[in-house]
């Protein structure tokens, strides 16, 4: 893996480079797209929180000037909106923060579908019929922007848990997670299938929720990733085991985290949130149970 | 001193130091749930509120908060309230029905035009019902207003004969909503809560009747195109508590739970009203259209509204001089706001 350093430097080289030609923007275009991917895998596959939370922000602005130089460039939109989108769930405590983060990272994310296809340019716009019926014609070469249009939207959604306008955009969200799933279930080590157990449990059941289709959900993203994906698990401690009052698996679950070996690849980062969720519900156990 | 003075005196004073001892530890908890989800900003209220009230009491009031329906629906909350396995819970309204004659009040269909109606008509009969709830065992700290249920559908219709002609949704197992909209002459499909969205989606049902908040959590909105400007029916929802568990409390720590649960209902309500509100522009932006029904049409709507209150009246789900207090309070509030 490229360090850190060497990835920021290739990153300054190539906004050096766009300042000074215009006429290599096809070539330059493809090299800061290499870096904007590289850099978010660099990112995802850190095990150091603390890095990651300091050193994002400076990312952050350099992904806004490679996009603001290429802003017609779908593939580094596309990575633009999962930085932003990350920063904005993994590390923004701050509501006003956190709500800014997550709507650039939906606007990004949003430019970046309408550039890949113009089709999807009415997304937000359609009605919820229209817009079921673009991501039903969306096939497999979208399904890049398709899943990070749909977790930037729920965490959009997220942030603004608090704003009626923003939760009954929810359906979309899970109409896009749905198709990724079925255009590919293993499509990022089987995280769309988390997105849907959250879907499926974030009300309780006597509130029209689905626990027992969330605890599915949680256990396929959980089977994709032979058991590497622990966010899976500690959402699945949260959200099913505490809703179903099940202090065994509960117990069994965060324990089975904070005793994983984090480091996954691109899953790494994700891990550490895991574990750094799971010891809270740990420390939270006796209080709930 | 004899012998038998002495161990009078000593059984006096194990007596003394039993009940002092049982005065000092004196500690009550009171177990309540609510199907409410965990982290919701109301529940966090909720966490505080109690946390102030256990902190103020130094530890003699403490709650057990079992959120998301861990406990069951509401019927099963206040069954196990009966059962003595909870001592409180946060519910709507309905799951009353066969408890009091009066907590339903407010529910009758049609009675409320708008909020600021709804709050003159509370401040003067709320103790009514708070009366009738003590009366059957329960100590109310007062009700949180939700939001007006609208009639909301995926086929056009403003008039009562379009409404008898669509597949309309009532909520499996509640009687009251039956016989209510028998009433206005339609036969509902009942269907429980989880069903709704999927009975929407394959035209089972075409019709619901639910505050706009509702409607979005539980994502119907997708499946509905029209929404009807006629507020059909206030819903709100009782903080009870088993009165002989609250009774347990000195009359100090019982005003102090008192007014910090009503204070904290009261801030719901307000957060309520301004989601209900909030809720109506949302569903607009998403592609539902408003229907406004013609006078005509509004007057046989509360015509047949009228006979729904004499059905819960002859079911004995209210009594005839609640519902005439109501039509009273309501109809001087609306003379005074005439003037």
């Amino acid at each position: 893996m490229k360090s850190l350093h060497q990835l920021v430097l290739r990153a300054l080289t190539a906004v050096v480079g766009l300042s000074l030609t215009v006429s290599c923007s096809a070539v330059i275009s493809g090299f800061t797209n290499s870096i904007a991917e590289d850099l978010s895998a660099a990112v995802l596959s850190s095990p150091d929180l603390g890095v990651v939370e300091e050193g994002l922000p400076a990312y952050l602005l350099l992904v806004d000037a490679l996009v603001e130089g290429n802003a017609d460039d779908a593939s580094l939109l596309n990575t633009a909106a999962m930085l932003n989108g990350s920063y904005a769930s993994g590390f923004v405590e701050d509501e006003s923060r956190k709500k800014h983060f997550a709507t650039k990272a939906k606007r990004l994310a949003l430019q970046a579908s309408c550039h890949h296809r113009t089709v999807f340019c009415n997304l937000l716009d359609a009605t919820f019929s229209e817009f079921s019926e673009i991501v039903v014609d969306a096939s497999a070469r979208d399904i890049d922007y398709l899943y990070t249009l749909a977790s930037n939207w729920a965490g959009w959604i997220q942030a603004h848990a608090d704003d009626y306008l923003a939760i009954a955009e929810l359906p979309r969200a899970k109409f896009l997670m749905e198709r990724v799933i079925q255009l590919d279930p293993t499509y990022a080590n089987g995280s769309p299938f988390i997105y849907m157990g959250v879907f499926a449990t974030f009300l309780p059941a006597a509130l029209g929720g689905e626990p027992e289709v969330g605890r599915a959900n949680f256990e396929r993203a959980i089977e994709i990733s032979d058991g590497e994906n622990l966010y899976a698990k500690s959402l699945m401690a949260e959200l099913y085991a505490r809703a179903t009052f099940d202090r065994e698996l509960h117990d069994r679950l965060i324990s089975e985290v904070l005793t994983a070996n984090p480091a996954s690849g691109e899953l790494t980062l994700q891990n550490v949130v895991a574990q750094r969720l799971a010891q809270q519900l740990k420390e939270s156990a006796n209080e709930f149970f | 001193m004899s012998f038998s003075r002495l161990r009078h005196l000593v059984v006096l004073l194990v007596a003394i130091a039993t009940l002092v001892g049982t005065f000092v530890s004196a500690q009550t908890t009171f177990k309540i749930a609510t199907v409410s989800p965990d982290g919701s900003a109301w529940m966090r209220d909720l966490r505080r509120s109690t946390g102030l009230i256990e902190a103020q009491t130094e530890g003699r009031v403490t709650f057990r908060i079992y959120p998301g329906g861990v406990m069951g629906d509401d019927r099963a909350v206040l069954r196990k309230m009966r059962a003595r396995q909870l001592h409180g819970g946060i519910m709507q309204t309905g799951a009353l029905e066969t408890v009091s004659s009066a907590v339903q009040l407010y529910n009758l269909p049609m009675y409320f035009r708008d909020f600021d109606e709804v709050t003159k008509v509370r401040k003067e009969m709320d103790h009514i019902l708070i009366q009738d709830l003590a009366d059957h065992g329960f100590e109310a700290f007062g009700f949180a207003g939700v939001g007006f249920a609208n009639a909301m559908s995926s086929k056009s219709g403003t008039a009562i004969a379009d409404a008898r002609r669509l597949k309309v949704w009532a909520p499996k197992g509640d009687a009251g909503a039956v016989r209510l909209l028998d009433a206005f002459g339609i036969v509902p499909i009942p269907l429980s809560l989880v069903d709704v969205l999927a009975g929407l989606q394959t035209g089972l049902i075409d019709t619901v009747a639910a505050p706009p908040t509702a409607a979005i959590v539980l994502q119907w909105h997708t499946q509905l195109d029209y929404i009807l400007d006629l507020p059909f029916m206030y819903i709100y929802s009782v903080f009870l508590l088993d009165s002989r568990q609250f009774a347990r409390l000195s009359p100090e720590d019982q005003t102090l739970t008192r007014e910090t649960l009503g204070t904290f209902l009261s801030r719901v309500e307000q957060q309520n009203y301004a989601d209900h509100d909030q809720a109506l522009n949302a569903l607009e932006r998403q592609g539902l259209t408003v229907l406004q029904p013609t006078d005509e049409e509004v007057a046989e709507w509360r015509a047949a509204a009228a006979r729904a209150a004499t059905a819960w009246v002859e079911s004995d789900i209210l009594l005839a001089e609640h519902v005439q207090q109501l039509e009273e309070t309501v109809a001087r509030h609306r003379e005074s706001t005439a003037k």
